[in-house]
């Protein structure tokens, strides 16, 4: 009985970390969007196409980067984003879904930073907070 | 008479069986691969002529000017880019970048990246891209484009498409082939520099190159 729990809690372990289709639909989002400039594991290009393992910068960002995936990166002064090394552009995803966008930040996070996941009310509060914001 | 033409084609039969032979062991003894020119040629006073990049010159990050004779004639890898694009350069030029550092002790290869993007690529820019991107090869040249008509024509040689496209990110559509020409100017392979594959196998041709005599 103990050792069928063991097993029960590893399938369920792997099964939410591998193939969920959460996992999958970020993996794919990232792979079609983000891969190019960041890189297929993260690892990004110089400081040209910043990496995604500066865990310690990105963490102390954790709640404005689904602000930075939605309204992009302009190294411009106007711009509400200018980024860390202020030279190339990050394009927005403007019409990316909430559900999506909270997949791809829990398939980056699983993958590279291991930061608390986001939750998709979180995330959807997050957005609300910025355009209230904006207004103003 | 029956007689004769049954000795003959035995004889037939063991000249096949002889030429079939030949063929396998040539085969065989041919395994090296050869990398052919590539490009349609043109028959000129029965001399069979490949088409060749033609000569040009451009500045780099540096504010040298780059040509084909500058660069002494030597085997050339070009790829196009621009340094805004959202889309594919950032994989092209990561596998130029990957050939460039495997191919780090060879002096008598040159990276030429043909920007397309005259606006907004100034020579200051494409410092800064090869600085920051973090190329740091002397033989690695980012060039600076003159127009968009200039880089279009350029592109064709190179079998690649470039235009402007307002719909395209970044605003500029173009292949996305890296490209390996020879000492006398002629194209003999090319990939798809967003291909991890491809490129492992241009690799292989560029080593073939590189042990050709002439």
């Amino acid at each position: 009985m103990k050792q069928f729990f063991f097993f029960a809690i590893i399938i369920l372990f792997v099964s939410c970390k591998f193939s969920t289709s959460t996992y999958k639909s970020g993996k794919n989002l990232y792979e079609n969007y983000c891969s190019s400039c960041h890189g297929k594991t993260g690892e990004g290009l110089g400081q040209w196409y910043p990496s995604l393992k500066d865990t310690q910068y990105l963490k102390s960002n954790r709640n404005l980067i689904p602000l930075w995936i939605i309204h992009g990166i302009q190294p411009d002064s106007s711009s509400i984003f200018k980024g860390r090394f202020n030279l190339v552009e990050m394009p927005a995803n403007k019409s990316i879904s909430e559900a999506d966008l909270c997949n791809l930040l829990n398939y980056i996070n699983e993958e590279y930073w291991q930061f608390k996941s986001y939750e998709l009310q979180e995330v959807s509060t997050m957005i609300k907070q910025f355009n209230a914001d904006q207004k103003h | 008479m029956n007689i004769l033409t049954l000795s003959n084609s035995i004889r037939l039969k063991s000249n096949l069986k002889l030429l079939l032979l030949l063929s396998i062991l040539f085969t065989f003894s041919c395994k090296k691969k050869e990398l052919q020119i590539l490009g349609v040629p043109t028959i000129q006073d029965s001399q069979t002529i490949y088409p060749v990049i033609p000569e040009f010159e451009y500045f780099n990050q540096d504010s040298q000017r780059i040509s084909l004779q500058s660069l002494g004639y030597n085997i050339h890898i070009a790829s196009f880019f621009f340094t805004s694009c959202p889309t594919i350069c950032p994989k092209v030029m990561r596998s130029m970048s990957r050939i460039a550092d495997l191919f780090a002790d060879k002096n008598n290869i040159s990276y030429l990246c043909f920007s397309l993007d005259s606006k907004r690529d100034s020579i200051p820019r494409l410092k800064e891209y090869y600085d920051k991107v973090g190329l740091n090869n002397k033989n690695f040249h980012l060039l600076r484009g003159i127009d968009m008509n200039d880089s279009k024509k350029l592109a064709q040689h190179y079998l690649s498409t470039a235009s402007e496209d307002p719909e395209a990110a970044g605003g500029i559509n173009h292949s996305g082939w890296i490209l390996l020409v020879d000492k006398n100017r002629h194209l003999r392979s090319y990939a798809d520099g967003t291909n991890t594959e491809d490129v492992d196998r241009f690799i292989g041709d560029i080593k073939i190159l590189l042990n050709e005599k002439n």
